[in-house]
């Protein structure tokens, strides 16, 4: 079995743990992770989320991932090699000002990153972190990519800690902000985060961006409501304290909001921004909604 | 044999003497007849469901089951490595029980067990190989599966000859998993247990308690991974059959559902035979062990053997 260093080699380091290098005439992005960085998990053999994550990265080929191709160990570290995406790619794709000048390719990334979650929860594999700086899109080619690597989880496999409140507030459910870091994430969280996604890319800003839990809750309420037992059964169960839903608030006219969106796209988007998870539109239906037609 | 069933699940016994008879002399006309609710035409319809089987038949399809196959055909040539094979099996079982795992880590387990069984070779005179690849492969498949993990000492205090340090088993750890290519994720039986249930049956009342029929599945499932024959047959295979097994014991009902045109009635028919064989024959041997032999060792016990167990260990470098 070759080592490392006899597979791959011209190594260029692109940030502190990843580099580009090279194998025979095709490139690869290589990304450094320590075994040992945990302390206890130290004498516990290979921590439990990094076997997780690779065996979920190992098994997924679609053109939308970011595909892991090898994995190398060499001490206490393993070097994950990843497809390399060239300069065409650029991250964070909504900083993209080619974004905004057709209108076309808008839904034509949406529904790349729809299609992308169907295929993810058919696999029964959360997103859970879902937001534009994980995605990477060659406007030229106009194809998308998400990468997976520190955000994928199993369905089945809850853990009661799973990380600390790791990335932006901004693209996370109502059912998962009124749990305060109880994290009980679900397919219909990816879904939401998508939704805030689309709305994003509407009004080149986020569409919410509260620095908490309680703030973001508020501009949420701003927009679509205060959920009741009616809209959502069981929210009162959930929310703990009536604190947490404020006044009452009645939701906005989304055609008001976003007058650049068709009929169908309104549809759309209130299906994926309902406030109630298990009304929430999934990403199986949302990849066949009529304002994918044509696409 | 009596259980303490605050402590540990009890598992039922599948085999009471009026049951047994009425399997061992079904006649033809009822097998056809059971066979005839599992590919009956189905009106049926579930999108999801339907959905998701076919993602998990798909992907089961792709993943490398042809190669297990092989694995029994192997095992035949050495007579040794069968029986250390099952031994090491029962151990993962047992620890499987102690720790109440999940009926799918007892079966990854054994998974991975098997697919490095095919590409490594083991020389008989050496015990400790195997019993360094089950500690590995539990270990893996709980870290896959379960809420909690135990310390890889922990997993060892149960009836281990051998010891080993956890960089030990780390190193090991990494072998397991670059020879099964970091593809952890394997379909198991478990996928197609309660999509085929909700196939099966119209409403859930029909079937009296629900979480019986699965828990006697499970049990099925788990004997099979003891049984080499089982190694030809697939996931989803194993999983039809083992429910067609449970629920002959618990209801006479032969309501017409398909399960999957993919799925090969053949297969299923074969694999149910096998289970009718092997399960009956072995009807005495409990999966759940005596309870003091899952009494772990005191601690002053278990330093005391990872003090003897470090020299050996260092000795028994990979």
């Amino acid at each position: 079995m070759l080592t490392l260093r006899e597979k791959y080699y011209d190594f260029d380091q692109i940030s502190s743990k990843v580099f580009k290098c090279r194998r025979d005439d095709q490139f690869f992005t290589m990304k450094i992770v320590s075994i040992l960085n945990e302390e206890n998990q130290a004498n516990n053999g290979v921590p439990y989320w990094i076997i997780r994550e690779i065996s979920i990265l190992k098994e997924l080929d679609h053109i939308n991932i970011v595909r892991l191709i090898d994995v190398m160990t060499d001490g206490p570290d393993l070097f994950l090699v990843f497809e390399y995406l060239d300069n065409e790619f650029q991250a964070d794709f909504l900083k993209n000002p080619k974004m905004f000048m057709y209108p076309q390719m808008k839904k034509e990334f949406l529904y790349q990153i729809l299609n992308t979650v169907a295929y993810l929860h058919a696999r029964k594999i959360l997103l859970r972190d879902l937001r534009p700086e994980n995605i990477l899109v060659n406007v030229r080619t106009q194809v998308l990519k998400i990468a997976l690597f520190g955000a994928a989880r199993t369905f089945e496999a809850p853990l009661e800690a799973y990380s600390s409140s790791v990335g932006c507030l901004s693209y996370r459910s109502p059912e998962v902000l009124f749990q305060f870091g109880c994290e009980k994430y679900s397919t219909p969280n990816d879904v939401w985060a998508v939704g805030c996604i689309f709305g994003e890319m509407l009004l080149h800003r986020p569409l919410f961006s509260g620095p908490s839990d309680v703030e973001l809750l508020d501009e949420i309420f701003t927009l679509l409501g205060t959920p009741t037992e009616e809209t959502w059964p069981g929210v009162t169960s959930i929310c703990g304290t009536c604190a947490l839903m404020g006044p009452p608030q009645q939701p906005k006219d989304l055609a008001k909001e976003f007058p650049m969106l068709n009929p169908d796209g309104l549809d759309l988007l209130s299906k994926m921004l309902c406030l109630c998870p298990n009304y929430r539109i999934s990403a199986e239906d949302a990849v066949k909604h009529p304002y994918f037609k044509g696409v | 044999m009596s259980f303490d069933s605050s402590n540990h699940p009890i598992s039922p016994d599948l085999y009471c003497s009026e049951v047994t008879s009425e399997v061992i002399h079904l006649d033809s006309d009822d097998e056809a007849l059971k066979f005839n609710v599992l590919w009956g035409d189905s009106d049926h319809d579930d999108s999801d469901d339907e959905s998701i089987l076919l993602n998990l038949l798909e992907s089961e399809h792709n993943q490398v089951q042809e190669q297990t196959k092989f694995l029994g055909q192997q095992l035949r040539k050495k007579t040794w490595l069968i029986n250390a094979r099952e031994e090491a099996i029962n151990w993962i079982l047992k620890v499987h029980a102690y720790y109440s795992f999940k009926p799918e880590t007892a079966y990854l387990s054994v998974d991975y067990f098997n697919r490095f069984l095919l590409s490594h070779t083991f020389t008989q005179d050496k015990a400790w190989p195997l019993q360094l690849l089950s500690v590995t492969c539990l270990s893996l498949a709980a870290k896959m599966e379960e809420s909690k993990v135990p310390l890889l000492l922990d997993l060892q205090v149960i009836e281990s000859r051998f010891l080993f340090k956890p960089k030990t088993v780390q190193r090991m750890e990494l072998l397991v998993m670059a020879s099964l290519k970091w593809r952890l994720r394997t379909i198991t039986p478990f996928d197609f247990v309660h999509l085929f249930i909700s196939k099966l049956l119209c409403s859930a009342s029909t079937w009296g308690d629900l979480s019986y029929i699965v828990s006697l599945v499970s049990d099925v499932i788990i004997r099979t991974c003891l049984v080499m024959d089982f190694l030809e047959f697939s996931p989803s295979t194993i999983a039809a059959a083992a429910l067609l097994w449970v629920t002959n014991q618990c209801v006479d009902d032969k309501k017409s559902y398909c399960l999957h045109k993919n799925i090969s009635i053949e297969m299923v028919k074969k694999c149910y035979k096998l289970m009718k064989q092997k399960l009956i024959i072995r009807r005495s041997e409990l999966y759940w062990p005596k309870i003091s032999q899952l009494l772990p060792r005191s601690p002053t016990c278990v330093l005391d053997h990872a003090a003897a167990m470090q020299e050996s260990s260092d000795a028994h470098k990979l």
